[in-house]
């Protein structure tokens, strides 16, 4: 505590990923890889297409195991726990393709989200013990918190397949939220959104950041990133090959590099992202 | 490949690539010791009938032919489940159809010579059920292309229902006779060797199937259709863009697939005594054969049924004959838990995911 | 604006009273017979209440199965196996009590053994299904159709087979087990069918409030959410594996339930209605109701079980020399026909569509959660 000085980072990393290396067949889609998150940070996370973002999401959410290295939470290994105990452990996500619960209403849509801070059993459920009333009515007032927040309160009774693609990607943000994460990753918030729906989604996430989640955003959309994030991160072929605060990494050449010499008719996001002006879609 | 993949469904089994050789080694050894235990256990229960080379060959023999059946209503499994992505529960009411309709016509009295009347009662046989199996494409899973898989499965089981109460209206609840194919007699010419006992028709069945491996790969490999089926099965939205119809070839392997369940139903028939409700078992075997060959390969599913069939009788005859059925889908369970990619294939292929 | 609000907002629990007065109604009309009419005279001849019993008991299995299927979208082919299971268990246990199992008298001719029976076969299906569960449920669509299919058959053959034990009679082979005993209660016996009907509706309705309670709870959207979307399960710490698990069991035990009912109902068990043919119906009788529906269940059932009713009768009448058996025809049609038009089931499309007649009324169930 006293290098505070020093040292910009006194606490432990919230999230340490240490020198973890992915390969899949013989290609390597992480190369001994080191960063840290810190505490209250909202970190964007950049790269072409094929740099390996998605394998490093899938990482740390436990999808895949690494190779080699260590990815920590709070001092923590992740290395060898399923998907469902790393989200248990306060590890939230979003999907850059939809995922929200199609066949339940937009309010269950959170308290599913709630999962893991009830207890009610099978039994106990079934039964419908006084215990599990009480806890069914709780999570419902806070489930209905998160969705004022997203502003989707109107909506807490329709089917969650029934809303528009925007109002769903707010959906998986507020079921995310509602896990109360210590950690939330967000792929891809900004694809597929229009120009107004994207702001909505910046002013989400500031909100988010105001109430001390840390959040690492994975996005193509290079302007929606630099808006948010503190600190930016840009991977290529599986190496970093660049962090700073988003004016030092815009302007870094190997960066400049690497975005012009991926094919860009191969990667319209992509393209999408370097654009300036992302007009919507 | 998946390295970068933006698609949520990373590979479902993402260890699978990092299995150690010491644990591959090991799992050898498992397979190993099971296969030794199981044959020491037929052996076993062998030496307690007394059972000497001679038995255990006329099983495999016996299982062989059985086998080969499977293997052919397999092909029709497996050639609507890649074209489709529907396991089509109706492939057994093809089986039975084909047998029903070919004694129908051969018993019908039309003015031919036997063999001629036997030949004319087989292609009807397997016209008249191809063209049912179009049908059924136009009629049920066309309409309802959109609909969930499992919608689309349960409406195949209700075309099987469907089949069967027909032909059970038709035909009624008696069994059927169609002779042998070398005698033209219900006694069948029996071939013996050093006390092995086999049926001429099973050389029928041997050759049929034979002949229509042989044709299927020449249909998949060389006619502009068969390699349309075969793209609309590598890839269906991509087979769409080059200007194929998809729907098209749907119902082409329903046809197909009615086709293969009709010879398969029409040369055992001799061995068996057809009616209406003969469907149900040797569809649900020959999916067995399916699967065990991976679902998607029509040599697999060659090697599926033969497999399938030897090892039933196998382990059937050194143990009662009713349990039979009992080791055909406890071989099912067992393959769908530890290969549920098939013998054939190798491991660590993305297995569908619904 | 009134007291009774909380009803409107619990289309569910007026759902299940209403269910509970018209099954207590119909019941005691059969018992007082006004005027000499039966219950049976009610429908014209048509559901008698052996149909109306009948119905109750796949009621019971079908819940179950609609928890595994259509809340947590693990399919089934082979639930008939279950309800064999525990058709056997009781059969076994007690109209082989005495002279297999060497039960002393006191506990085999008691009115308690049976009813000790039955949960005896919950416990045994339940932890069958816990057994096999863990490995089955890792596969997916059709491979755990096959899976399931394949057990299914299994289990049917070693009924039939005296589960492969070589000289044993143990199930009775084709024939099955007779002289299974009534259901009794100190000494006040649980039949006629009058009486039989009160017990098995009472567990009807119960396993259906059970059932419901645990769909709307955090386990039920926890199995919903599964069905919806196993990433996003997990990626909200949901224990995929278990909360499979569990609705496997329910489903088990609670077909294992309606089996022993039916065991004692017949006072006689045999293979046949465990077949692959039966699973199939009951998969038939789901997809009628709809899968995602509690209130599905009865519905479907008494659907294809009245449907089979009506289409033997009438056939026999059009068709001379119709055996039983021809009106499957017609109700392969029939599946092939809703599944196209209404493939989330009868009573949920005629759910759906009333909320959009009439959109702002509560007492229609949610269609996402009856």
């Amino acid at each position: 505590m006293t290098h505070a000085l020093v040292d910009a980072s006194p606490m432990p990393p919230l999230l340490a990923v240490d020198n973890v290396t992915k390969t899949f067949g013989g290609l390597m889609a992480i190369r001994k890889l080191s960063f840290p998150i810190h505490v209250g940070e909202v970190v964007g996370l950049v790269g072409p297409n094929g740099a390996g973002k998605t394998t490093l999401f899938n990482l740390i959410i436990g999808f895949y195991r690494p190779d080699a290295g260590e990815i920590r939470i709070n001092g923590r290994p992740l290395n060898g726990l399923a998907p469902d105990q790393v989200a248990r452990l306060g590890i939230a996500r979003t999907f850059q393709s939809l995922q929200v619960f199609g066949n339940m209403t937009v309010l269950e849509n959170i308290m599913v989200g709630r999962h893991r801070h009830a207890r009610a059993g099978l039994l106990a459920a079934a039964l419908r013990l006084p215990s599990v009333v009480r806890e069914e009515r709780t999570m419902r007032i806070d489930a209905l918190g998160y969705l004022e927040q997203a502003g989707l309160s109107q909506l807490a009774h329709q089917t969650a397949a029934n809303l528009s693609f925007g109002q769903q990607r707010r959906l998986e943000i507020a079921r995310a939220l509602s896990s109360e994460p210590v950690l939330l990753l967000l792929d891809e918030p900004g694809a597929g959104l229009t120009q107004e729906e994207k702001d909505h989604l910046g002013d989400l996430i500031l909100d988010v950041r105001a109430a001390g989640v840390t959040v690492l955003l994975v996005e193509h959309d290079v302007d929606l990133v630099m808006g948010l994030a503190d600190r930016v991160l840009v991977l290529d072929h599986g190496d970093l090959i660049a962090e700073g605060t988003p004016d030092d990494v815009q302007n870094h050449p190997q960066v400049i590099k690497a975005y012009l010499g991926t094919s860009w008719g191969e990667s319209p996001e992509h393209a999408e992202g370097l654009a300036v002006a992302g007009g919507p879609r | 490949m998946r390295v970068g993949a933006d698609g949520v469904g990373p590979d479902p089994s993402p260890m699978s690539g990092d299995r150690s050789l010491s644990r591959r080694a090991l799992q050898v050894v498992a397979v190993l010791a099971i296969l030794a235990l199981a044959v020491a256990a037929v052996i076993a229960l062998g030496s307690r009938l007394n059972f000497g080379p001679q038995q255990y060959l006329q099983l495999v023999l016996d299982g062989l032919r059985g086998g080969t059946i499977y293997a052919l209503i397999a092909m029709g499994f497996v050639t609507v489940f890649n074209i489709t992505g529907i396991i089509n529960f109706a492939q057994g009411a093809f089986v039975m159809l084909g047998a029903m309709l070919a004694v129908t016509v051969y018993d019908s009295g039309l003015p031919l010579e036997p063999p001629l009347r036997l030949a004319v009662a087989v292609l009807a046989g397997i016209g008249g059920t191809t063209i049912l199996g179009l049908l059924m494409e136009r009629l049920t899973i066309y309409p309802a292309r959109h609909h969930s898989t499992l919608t689309l499965i349960i409406i195949t089981v209700g075309a099987y229902i469907a089949l069967q109460g027909l032909a059970l209206v038709a035909w009624g609840a008696k069994p059927y006779v169609l002779p042998a194919f070398s005698t033209l007699e219900l006694q069948d010419t029996t071939l013996r060797f050093s006390g092995l006992v086999l049926k001429a028709q099973s050389f029928w069945i041997w050759g049929t199937t034979a002949v229509v491996l042989v044709a299927l790969a020449f249909f998949f490999e060389r006619t502009l259709t068969g390699k349309a089926l075969r793209a609309c099965a590598l890839n269906r939205k991509g087979a769409r863009l080059m200007g194929i119809s998809v729907s098209r070839m749907s119902m082409l392997a329903f046809g197909l697939a009615a086709a293969l369940g009709a010879t398969g139903g029409i040369v055992v028939a001799p061995t068996t005594r057809p009616m209406y409700d003969m469907g149900l078992v040797l569809g649900l075997k020959g999916f067995v054969a399916a699967i065990i060959g991976g679902l998607v390969s029509s040599p697999g599913a060659v090697v599926g049924g033969l497999m399938l069939g030897v090892l039933e009788n196998l382990a059937a005859g050194v143990t009662k004959p009713g349990l039979k059925d009992v080791f055909a889908f406890v071989l099912l369970i067992l393959v769908l838990l530890y290969r549920p990619e098939g013998i054939l294939r190798r491991r660590g292929r993305v297995v569908e995911q619904s | 604006m009134n007291r009774f609000g909380w009803l409107r907002r619990s289309p569910n629990v007026v759902a299940a009273l209403a269910m509970a007065v018209v099954l207590l109604g119909l019941g005691m009309f059969e018992i007082v017979r006004p005027g000499g009419v039966d219950f049976s005279d009610l429908t014209g001849g048509l559901v008698t209440l052996d149909t109306m019993i009948r119905i109750g008991i796949l009621t019971i299995v079908l819940v179950g199965m609609n928890l595994l299927m259509g809340y947590a979208g693990q399919v089934s082919l082979g639930q008939a196996a279950f309800y064999g299971l525990g058709a056997y268990a009781s059969a076994i246990l007690t109209a082989r009590g005495t002279s297999l199992l060497r039960l002393p008298p006191v506990v085999a001719e008691s009115w308690w053994w049976p009813w000790m029976a039955i949960l005896i076969g919950m416990a045994f299906a339940g932890g069958l299904a816990y057994l096999i569960g863990r490995p089955i449920l890792t596969l997916r669509g059709h491979y755990l159709a096959m899976a399931t299919l394949g057990l299914g058959i299994v289990i049917y053959i070693l009924f039939r087979e005296n589960l492969g034990l070589p000289g044993s009679h143990i199930t009775g082979s084709f024939d099955g087990i007779t002289a299974v005993p009534r259901l009794r209660i100190g000494s006040f016996e649980v039949w006629p069918l009058s009486r039989y009907y009160f017990l098995v509706w009472a567990c009807a309705l119960l396993s259906m409030v059970l059932v419901l309670n645990i769909v709307n709870s955090r386990v039920g959207r926890a199995l919903r959410a599964i069905h919806a979307s196993e990433q996003a399960a997990l990626a909200v710490g949901i224990d995929i594996a278990g909360q499979k698990l569990r609705a496997l069991i329910v489903s088990a035990v609670l077909a294992s339930l309606a089996g022993s009912l039916y065991g004692h109902f017949q006072a006689a068990v045999s293979p046949k209605p465990f077949d692959f043919g039966s699973s199939l119906e009951l998969v038939v009788m789901s997809s009628v109701g709809g899968m995602a529906s509690i209130w599905g269940a009865p519905f479907g059932v008494a659907v294809i079980l009245i449907l089979k009713e009506v289409l033997r009768s009438g056939l026999r009448q059009v068709l001379r020399g119709a055996s039983g058996e021809h009106e499957i025809v017609v109700y392969g049609l029939l599946l092939i026909v809703i599944m196209i038009f209404m493939p989330e089931g009868v009573l949920v499309s005629f759910l759906r569509w009333l909320r959009r007649r009439w959109p702002a009324s509560e007492t229609i169930p949610a269609v996402e959660a009856a």
